[in-house]
């Protein structure tokens, strides 16, 4: 009774899923991400995951996530400050550092622990956050925590970045957040510009690379490498479950900072820290990375223009970024779901995006290829989206 | 410029290419049904409000504004205050 009568007062709006018929999400997935995944027992294509280097069934992988759970068993059953400091994560910390440009890092379950604990852990009420519009809502979310001034700016606009830190000279701290790759349109952060207009102003700028670390760059080393970033006087995020395909997040910057982090960051200290096999996996995806990227990321950026082109030729209105992501523009929430249905009847899962993932009538529909795929599943891809109908 | 006319041009500043700058703006349009205005959008121009009268007020207080007026009439009371 009491139940319903919380319900009651919560807004869970279906009217939509019931109109299209279809329900895109907690589809249930009966396999890993091979070149085609299992749902309801049927075969699909995954352009929906964020396994963009499709290394996530890798072989060398799993044997190197058998043998921790072979040598630790299950769990530290710890947070990092008590039992679940093991020797593979403080390796991996400075691993992963190193890998994208920093001094020291620490993991955290997952990036949006890590993004939530990281505002709450140095941002004091006196400050001011400046925030790009289109940031993830893992960043806006650990924002709101901090309980200071917000403010938002124009997605990747550094003229309006200044403009605003030309009149913000009253708080105690200000901080600029964005994220690296912008996962619903695949628009990329200036970041190089945006961290000269932070030392001009003493702004701290801080970087979500969740889609960016393991993707871009030269050597799939993230935002830094990529906008050829030394020396990033910032805090840098990310997620480990994307292009490094485990899972868990990651906060770098340099070492006094994360010195700090360790002993203040509630989300860090106060969760179990992820097993030895995920971090274990992580390390063996880092030195996969490190000596294969080149080869493997051909595949990823060759399937990314393939569709991209097929999709503006079947006239479907496409956002032409920099990222190996497809992102359609689908505006209303109705559209939106009606084209991820129609993917799904082809046989494509896809990722549809809507209000309040994005904003209110800018619905889009997402498409990410892994490497992973065979080239005739491409094929079979585009002939697809051939006699698709925007 | 009348009050009007200056919200108006903040909300056109600070809502990024999404509304578009040729449509009609004025006392009556809502902005969430005409303009698709989410709740970051409101921040943005909240914030730009701040810039464009040299104040500072509290975006909670900005929270339950539906139209143009709203935000006219709630700045009213804000700028009768200091």
């Amino acid at each position: 009774m009491s139940l319903d009568r919380m319900l009651e007062r919560l807004a869970h709006n279906r009217e939509i899923e019931k109109r299209a018929g279809f329900n895109p999400y907690y589809k249930e997935i009966q396999s890993g991400l091979d070149d085609s995944i299992i749902i309801e027992g049927r075969e699909f294509i995954d352009l929906a995951s964020n396994n963009y280097l499709g290394i996530a069934n890798d072989g060398r992988i799993k044997v190197a996530i058998i043998s921790a759970v072979d040598k630790y068993g299950a769990s530290l059953c710890g947070t990092p400050v008590a039992t679940g400091y093991v020797d593979i994560m403080k390796r991996l910390e400075e691993k992963l550092a190193k890998f994208v440009g920093l001094e020291d890092s620490i993991i955290l379950p997952s990036c949006y622990q890590a993004n939530n604990g990281l505002f709450t852990s140095i941002a004091k009420k006196e400050d001011l956050i400046l925030v790009d519009r289109f940031a993830h809502s893992s960043l806006v979310q650990g924002i709101m925590t901090a309980g200071c001034k917000i403010r938002p700016f124009l997605h990747n606009n550094l003229e309006h970045l200044n403009t605003i830190l030309e009149k913000s000279s009253s708080y105690g701290q200000i901080f600029v957040v964005t994220e690296s790759v912008f996962s619903t349109d695949g628009s990329i952060a200036p970041l190089k510009g945006i961290t000269e207009i932070c030392e001009r102003f003493g702004a701290v700028p801080i970087v979500d690379d969740s889609h960016g670390i393991g993707v871009i760059g030269p050597n799939g080393r993230g935002i830094l490498e990529q906008q050829e970033i030394e020396g990033f006087n910032g805090i840098y995020t990310a997620s480990l479950g994307k292009g490094l395909a485990n899972s868990g997040g990651m906060i770098a910057a340099d070492k006094k900072t994360i010195e700090y982090l360790r002993y203040y960051c509630p989300h860090l200290v106060y969760s179990t820290a992820l097993p030895p096999s995920v971090l274990a996996g992580i390390e063996k995806t880092i030195e996969i990375i490190e000596n294969e990227y080149d080869c493997i990321s051909k595949k990823m950026w060759k399937y990314k223009e393939q569709i991209y082109n097929s999709l503006v030729n079947a006239g479907f209105d496409v956002i032409d970024g920099d990222a190996p992501i497809n992102s359609i523009m689908t505006g209303s929430t109705e559209n939106t779901i009606m084209l991820a249905k129609n993917f799904f009847e082809n046989g494509i899962l896809s990722t549809p995006f809507v209000e309040p993932s994005v904003p209110i009538n800018q619905g889009k529909v997402r498409l990410i290829a892994g490497a992973n795929l065979k080239e005739e599943t491409i094929d079979k891809v585009l002939r697809i989206i051939e006699g698709m109908s925007p | 410029m009348t009050l009007q006319d200056r919200v108006i041009a903040v909300i056109k500043q600070n809502t990024d290419t999404k509304v578009d700058i040729n449509l009609e703006t004025n006392l009556e349009t809502n902005l969430v049904d005409d303009l698709g205005i989410d709740s970051f959008d409101l921040l943005m121009i909240v914030s730009g409000i701040e810039e464009e009268f040299g104040i500072t007020v509290d975006a909670e207080d900005f929270i339950d504004v539906k139209l143009v007026s709203d935000i006219v009439n709630k700045l009213s009371m804000e700028l009768g205050r200091i």
